[in-house]
């Protein structure tokens, strides 16, 4: 696997340097260091990062504004270092598959923990969210098929096998998805 | 898109998890405004006894008279795909009444509603298509925008990727999912300039539509670290940011405009429609370019017309004609912007058209050829007319103008003059750095 990339955003050139310092030791790609909200956004967009490692404030943004935008947008998880009053609100508010919130003064072994159960929590997540939404689409084509095929039996008066074999030919010939040629056999049939 | 009753908005506020609703309206000068309510008041909001004090907004009332109520168009119901899933956040536009319960003089989209009546009454509907233009730029290290295009890749370059364009496609996906249908979506003539056309629709959708697309916009330029700006002219030199507005008239379910045996394939309505607009445009410019700087846009060599004509061919005139006909044919009206309050824009165009039909206009004949390429001697000679030249002539015009008085209604027209008077005054006395640049150090 490539070495996960690090996004970077804290008003301090000395914090930038600590963290890049931490993060690349432990083998990670600092990909950008940003010293404002829309430096970030931008980053975010075009680089495709794994994690953004943000300051509570930025001079233009709030930290936690800007990891909501991150991550309702799906740019990459986040670590917000924040001071102790802001993360349980901010841990109320944020999906916790892809947030984690450290209080200041943070320790860098406390970071690099941090980034290391990210990393896996929010990969993990992705890929349920994947298979899950494959689910779905799965679970929508079946509906339609077995739509079709029940119209096409009422209608033409044929088994439900040969409305089956019917859908999957059709599908076969023409290159177009089972659920595809489903709705097409849906509409024409109403029409009727 | 969809129309919803009460009962369907109060159903998908439930289903879909909806945790506030924005109610919105606009005031005179354009600028929404937003009362935010939770769910739980939804349906005293939906019975229309939602309150709220009109006396701290622009153009509305004296403090005596200031309670209002919003009346939320269960037909606007849309909730903001960029929020939350799990805290959603969904809109209702509305219209203000007074505690009387008749309609507020001073709300713009009573305004339109009074027009549209008007039309309804000789048996038109008044479609609207608008082609929204308007710049993204980028901010500095503290928010602020600047006048930087993304393109130009301004305080920090990030290689070959146009954000600018990454914003616009997300703009477009995400308008879609609030349901507008987008026609077109491309990079205009200027750097860091961008246009997206959504499908005409009945006015009073699209002028609703138009205040949507701007917060759209906003919100996801604010998402991508740019800034959106409608501002007619931010840059000299280079062209502005129009609001071309694609009008026809339907009667009957057949476009109005449209004759097969017409001049042009034009029928008698459209001429006198373009007859009513050319000649109430110079009264009707301080509401479609409302602002100082919109005529800093309506100057010659940067595709915004400056001359009172119509043309079928050419870009120079107020007026074009699209080739397209049949259902399609339409009259392009080129000199508002999207500064301006859409509500207002489009009920002055309408009451202009239908004020040509009324009185049986005849238009001057079209132009061909380039009018900023003649001369003064033969513009005269064919009495081509041009727009005001600033703000302050707009506002002598609007001030003349009985029709515009009529249509706007006394309370709106001298608000409206009011505070266009003001932001003139102001432009007036206030010192320009072009001045410094010219005058510091040679006096």
């Amino acid at each position: 696997m490539k070495p996960a990339s690090i996004l970077i955003a804290m008003q301090q050139k000395e914090s930038i340097q600590q963290i890049r310092q931490l993060m690349q030791n432990s083998g990670y790609r600092v990909a950008h260091s940003c010293h404002s909200g829309n430096e970030v956004l931008q980053a975010a967009r075009s680089m495709a990062p794994d994690i953004l490692i943000v300051n509570e404030t930025l001079p233009d943004f709030q930290g936690l504004d800007l990891a909501e935008i991150v991550i309702e947008d799906r740019l990459c998880a986040v670590i917000l270092l924040a001071s102790p009053a802001q993360k349980s609100f901010a841990e109320k508010k944020m999906n916790a598959a892809y947030f984690v919130c450290l209080t200041k003064p943070v320790q860098g072994t406390v970071i690099e923990t941090s980034v290391e159960m990210l990393l896996r929590t929010s990969r993990y997540f992705r890929q349920l969210e994947k298979s899950l939404s494959k689910m779905e689409k799965t679970i929508q084509d079946r509906k339609v098929i077995d739509k079709a095929k029940g119209l096409m039996m009422e209608k033409l008066e044929i088994g439900e096998e040969a409305a089956y074999n019917e859908i999957r030919k059709k599908s076969m010939d023409t290159g177009k998805t089972m659920s595809e040629i489903a709705e097409a056999v849906i509409e024409l049939l109403n029409k009727e | 898109m969809q129309k919803l009753s009460k009962e369907d908005v109060m159903k998908q506020v439930r289903e879909n998890n909806v945790k506030f609703i924005r109610l919105q309206f606009t005031d005179i000068l354009g600028t929404m405004k937003n009362v935010a309510i939770t769910e739980s008041q939804l349906e005293k909001a939906l019975n229309n006894e939602c309150m709220f004090d009109g006396s701290s907004i622009e153009g509305f009332v004296r403090i005596e008279e200031s309670d209002m109520y919003l009346r939320p168009d269960p037909s606007t119901y849309v909730e903001f795909p960029w929020r939350p899933q799990h805290d959603g956040v969904a809109r209702l536009i509305c219209d203000v009444y007074q505690p009387d319960g008749n309609a507020f003089p001073g709300d713009p989209r009573n305004v339109l509603k009074r027009v549209l009546d008007e039309a309804a009454e000789m048996g038109y509907t008044f479609n609207v298509g608008p082609e929204c233009e308007f710049f993204l730029f980028q901010k500095d290290e503290n928010g602020y925008p600047t006048t930087e295009t993304h393109d130009q890749a301004g305080y920090f370059d990030l290689g070959p990727v146009d954000h600018g364009e990454d914003a616009r496609r997300d703009m477009c996906l995400l308008l879609e999912e609030m349901g507008f249908e987008i026609e077109a979506s491309h990079h205009e003539v200027a750097e860091g300039q961008h246009e997206i056309d959504f499908k005409y629709e009945e006015a009073m959708k699209t002028a609703d539509n138009i205040m949507t697309f701007k917060i759209v916009v906003k919100a996801i330029a604010q998402r991508h670290g740019l800034h959106a700006t409608f501002m007619p002219k931010p840059i000299f030199g280079i062209n502005g940011s129009g609001m071309h507005t694609n009008m026809s008239l339907s009667k009957n379910g057949k476009n109005a405009f449209y004759d097969p045996d017409g001049a042009l394939e034009l029928s008698k309505e459209a001429y006198q429609f373009i007859a009513g607009i050319l000649t109430h445009a110079k009264a009707m410019c301080a509401i479609t370019n409302p602002t100082v700087n919109s005529y800093k846009r309506l100057v010659p060599g940067y595709e915004a017309p400056v001359y009172l004509a119509w043309s079928t061919r050419n870009r120079s005139p107020l007026i074009r004609i699209p080739e397209a006909r049949g259902n399609s044919t339409r009259v392009e009206m080129r000199h508002p912007d999207p500064s301006c309050n859409p509500y207002l824009a489009l009920a002055v165009a309408l009451a202009a058209g239908l004020d040509g039909i009324k009185k049986g206009m005849e238009p001057p004949a079209g132009v061909s050829e380039n009018i900023y390429d003649m001369d003064e001697a033969t513009r005269k000679a064919k009495s081509i007319d041009s727009l005001p030249a600033n703000l302050n002539e707009a506002i002598e015009e609007l001030k003349k103008s009985s029709l515009m008085k009529e249509t706007l209604g006394e309370h709106l027209f001298e608000r409206y003059i009011e505070a266009k008077t003001i932001e003139w005054d102001s432009f007036r006395t206030a010192v320009h750095p072009w001045e410094l640049d010219q005058y510091l150090k040679r006096y």
